[in-house]
């Protein structure tokens, strides 16, 4: 889990074109407005980033405000994601 | 105070409505089409408070929200002129006002309580110290032009006009009071305010305002408003495509407009939108102009802008330029429901226009066998370059101020994430040495961000045609295949 979410810092940092230093992102900082800014853009980028990054797919029911409230609840929604992937792939 | 035409058409409705459920929202506050008129009375009495019972005209910052909605509402019923535009955004600055507004009026972003749904929770009125003082036409919407670089114009439309554009649109799309519209883009521009809201509000139509909407927003709202119309964009079709896992079944008509759709997205994303997608061609002075049907073939819908909505009329001339990259025949446009003209800062007219009069759309065009339009670029050379459009040669006059270059030409290049890419050629003045990064650093200072070429070159010298104008088309090849 803090795995996936230094993983994800990263991804915020070095792929999305949003100009956030690695220091400077707050995990628990909010992602849209008065937080980190993703603008509508970035938002997309960042569900395809992970989705590319992770090999998860979202589900619909998982593009909410609460799963994207910030870095660290994306980061357990991809955990999570990516545990039921592994289980489904070994079963 | 005379009884306006958007008054009468508005007791219809709402007593039409009162039989049905239909509703406005932004969803945190709404209100079903019986409250609106004690709603729209308590803005009236607030706007009275102080007033010298001249005529006036706000400027009216509008966000999406039901407030933002029914302060509109109330000033058409009232036929107060204003200025509509959408709010800054994020800071606290404040647009600026023309001269002619006496006072401005910010609507509150924070949705006010039920309980406190009073005009004075959430309406701010604040006189314009700029304010000459000259006399306004009753009965006015005025917008900003887009403008290329900074030097907007102001559209007049009379609310008359603007009422017969909405049944126009409401007519060709079916809105009824069984519809559910909603409203992503700003309900401060033309497209969102003239060609959607004013529709549905005259229709009885529920509305579902939203607020700077992503995709995250876009789909709560969906799930729980259920909207059969949808008025977008190109960003939002992309952004949809992004998110949506599975078809939807439930729009009647999902229409994008605002700039040029490519061809490639609408075929990918029409069909998640179960094949309603529209690309409706309008403008600011025109207001909605020509249109598919949402059960035309996709070929059409894809490719054309169909056909002209009732009583606008299309003409194509042939092109007066002889720029080779500018190809078919200019697009001309007869409106019965089009602007009155445009008026600058201090509301005197720069130019009128007149409905029987032909209004030069900008755009290039052909007409296919079957009637319908395709648009197929700008007359005047231009590119939308994240999100604006931005005609080079404006680009071209701002960099020739610059000292050390004698000539610039400025071509649209590569297609990125943004839109075209902006290249400028610089031929230096003689003796003059300059390289493409200073004068890059200097464009920030002179362009707005959105105008500045991505990538400048200096060149002693530009290719030129037999004619001896500058071979543009060669320069494009340059940056292509760089």
């Amino acid at each position: 889990m803090d795995n996936t979410l230094e993983r994800l810092k990263h991804l915020v940092a070095d792929k999305l074109d949003m100009n956030l230093k690695i220091d400077d992102i707050d995990p628990d900082a909010p992602l849209l407005e008065e937080g980190l800014k993703l603008d509508s853009l970035a938002i997309v980028e960042l569900i395809t980033l992970s989705e590319e990054s992770f090999g998860i797919e979202f589900g619909e029911d998982q593009l909410n405000m609460n799963a994207f409230a910030n870095l660290r609840s994306l980061a357990a929604v991809i955990a999570s994601s990516r545990s039921q992937a592994r289980s489904a792939g070994t079963s | 105070m005379g009884h306006s035409p958007f008054a009468t058409a508005l007791e219809g409705i709402t007593a039409a409505a009162s039989t049905s459920a239909s509703f406005v929202t932004d969803g945190a506050f709404t209100c079903t089409y019986t409250e609106i008129p004690g709603f729209i009375e308590q803005i009236v009495q607030l706007l009275d408070e102080g007033g010298t019972g001249q005529p006036s005209c706000p400027i009216v910052e509008c966000p999406n929200t039901l407030a933002g909605a029914l302060l509109c509402l109330a000033l058409m019923k009232n036929g107060t002129s204003f200025v509509l535009i959408p709010p800054a955004q994020g800071g606290t600055d404040l647009k600026p006002a023309p001269n002619f507004c006496d006072y401005r009026l910010v609507v509150s972003q924070n949705a006010p309580t039920r309980d406190a749904f009073a005009p004075r929770a959430y309406l701010r009125k604040e006189l314009n110290p700029g304010y000459n003082g000259r006399p306004v036409d009753r009965g006015r919407l005025y917008l900003r032009t887009s403008g290329s670089m900074g030097v907007s114009k102001i559209v007049a439309h009379t609310h008359d006009r603007l009422i017969g554009n909405a049944r126009n649109v409401a007519r060709k799309y079916g809105f009824s009071a069984q519809s559910r519209a909603a409203i992503p883009v700003p309900v401060a521009h033309m497209y969102g305010f003239g060609a959607e809201f004013l529709p549905a509000i005259l229709t009885g139509a529920s509305i579902d305002l939203q607020e700077r909407t992503n995709l995250l927003k876009y789909l709560d709202r969906e799930k729980r408003f259920q909207p059969t119309i949808v008025f977008a964009t190109p960003a939002v079709c992309e952004m949809l495509k992004a998110g949506y896992k599975t078809p939807r079944t439930q729009y009647e008509v999902f229409v994008t407009s605002g700039q040029r759709i490519t061809e490639e997205l609408f075929r990918a994303f029409d069909p998640f939108v179960g094949g309603r997608l529209i690309n409706q061609y309008g403008s600011t002075e025109m207001g909605a102009i020509s249109a598919c049907d949402p059960s035309d073939n996709i070929e059409l819908r894809a490719t054309t802008i169909g056909r002209p909505l009732d009583g606008v009329n299309l003409r194509l001339d042939p092109l007066a330029s002889a720029e080779p990259e500018q190809k078919g025949t200019q697009l001309y446009c007869r409106h019965p429901y089009g602007f009155e003209g445009y008026i600058d800062e201090n509301g005197e007219w720069i130019e009128q226009a007149s409905p029987a009069g032909w209004y030069r759309t900008g755009d290039t065009a052909v007409r296919q066998t079957d009637g319908s339009i395709v648009v197929t670029g700008r007359a005047d050379a231009s590119v939308n370059r994240r999100g604006y459009l931005v005609l080079l040669s404006d680009i071209e006059r701002v960099m020739e101020q610059l000292d050390a270059i004698s000539t610039v030409v400025v071509v649209a290049g590569k297609e990125d994430k943004q839109g075209p890419r902006i290249a400028a050629f610089c031929v230096p003045r003689p003796g003059d040495s300059v390289d493409g990064a200073q004068l890059r650093a200097r464009c920030f200072e002179l362009l707005p961000h959105y105008a500045i070429p991505d990538e400048i070159h200096v060149t002693p010298s530009l290719p030129l045609l037999p004619t001896g104008k500058i071979d543009r088309q060669q320069l494009v090849a340059l940056i292509a295949y760089r």
